[in-house]
């Protein structure tokens, strides 16, 4: 096939406007084939030029920079396109699905440079370079330690009777660890088993109950459960107490992670 | 692990110069570099508040937070690299105490920032 320097390509012209797009586009830049008043493309469109440009979502069309009768100019992403084989195919610009959406503001002027806005994230890392062009490289996430804790400085004299000494709101998720340190204090050597109870505030079940059997010196421990399941987003009330007499339970920090 | 603040709400009084305990929580550094601590503490009296901060495990002290005045200060120190702090995941003590035997410490809250 070959162009002459003079044409219009109205047998495109019904098949690409207003085409719904993937991604959120809802309308092809293009308007081939849809000059008014017999407005030819030659005026700025060759055959076989580099188009490109990104389709900005929720974009009302005609876009600022583009005309009536002509294809959008670079923008600075290129695209290589191949030549229109025929003028009996339909041809749809194909959209390709990205993993997030966003919205983006229309480009307010065709004689402003626009660049990407790196945005600093918490942490730097070292990347290595993609060793090879023929390999799909797509981004790992690193999951990291998501943790909570608290001071929680309580002492119970009363010996085996519970004593509230805070709550703690949890989501319904398991927990890899729910813990706390504490330990017996009474008299200042211990030696009576201590607990630490979790019980859900709106029904009274106990979701978790953690023993520290070691408590003469007095001796601290930290007394963790592990893959604490709840199934139950509440409020939970932590008691102390002890299994002795006499014997002062006592606590000074409650920790979990997720 | 990202960058995290960990708050720690209390309502403590301490008095006397003994060195008390106050309460403990649990740090991971994760992956992070930098340490940092504050505090919301001061002395009744004009005279000097302290806060100390150990690790549990061994009992080694981290830093010290000094509120000198009277009343209620934000106290805050530089931060430094957790290597130099001497901190791994564990748990820490903070302890309070005053400057004179008259002195009463108030504590509200403290703040660990790992970045």
């Amino acid at each position: 096939m070959s162009y002459s320097n003079n044409y219009n390509i109205t047998t495109l012209s019904s098949s690409i406007l207003q085409r719904t797009l993937k991604g959120g586009a809802v309308v092809a830049p293009f308007v081939l084939g849809a000059p008014k008043r017999g407005d030819p493309l030659r005026e700025t469109c060759q055959p076989g030029a580099v188009l490109g440009g990104v389709i900005p979502t929720g974009s009302s069309f005609p876009l600022p920079w583009s005309r009536e009768g002509c294809l959008p100019p670079d923008l600075g992403q290129t695209i290589i396109l191949p030549l229109i084989a025929s003028t009996a195919t339909t041809y749809l610009p194909d959209v390709q699905e990205g993993g997030v959406t966003g919205s983006y503001p229309l480009i307010a002027s065709t004689s402003v440079i626009y660049t990407p806005t790196l945005v600093p994230g918490g942490t730097t890392a070292s990347l290595p370079l993609i060793p090879a062009a023929s390999q799909i490289f797509a981004p790992t996430i690193t999951s990291g330690v998501d943790f909570y804790t608290q001071i929680v400085s309580a002492s119970n004299p009363n010996n085996s009777s519970s004593l509230q000494v805070g709550s703690l709101y949890l989501d319904a998720q398991t927990y890899t660890t729910i813990g706390a340190l504490f330990t017996d204090i009474n008299g200042g050597v211990g030696g009576s088993d201590a607990h630490v109870e979790f019980k859900r505030f709106t029904t009274g079940v106990s979701l978790l109950t953690l023993n520290n059997i070691g408590t003469a010196g007095p001796t601290w421990r930290y007394v963790t459960g592990s893959n604490v399941v709840v199934s139950n987003s509440d409020w939970y009330d932590i008691y102390i107490s002890a299994s002795g007499n006499p014997a002062t339970a006592s606590i000074r920090g409650v920790y979990y992670e997720i | 692990m990202a960058a995290c603040g960990i708050d720690l709400v209390l309502n403590a009084e301490v008095s006397g110069t003994t060195s008390t305990h106050i309460g403990s929580a649990r740090i991971i550094t994760g992956s992070n570099t930098y340490a940092a601590f504050r505090g919301m503490f001061g002395p009744s009296t004009t005279a000097t508040a302290s806060i100390e901060v150990k690790r549990f495990t061994g009992g080694s002290s981290i830093t010290t937070l000094t509120s000198s005045g009277i009343g209620l200060q934000d106290i805050s120190a530089s931060g430094a690299t957790i290597a130099s702090f001497g901190m791994v995941d564990d748990w820490y003590d903070f302890y309070a105490s005053g400057s004179g035997a008259s002195v009463s410490s108030l504590i509200k809250g403290i703040k660990v920032t790992l970045y």
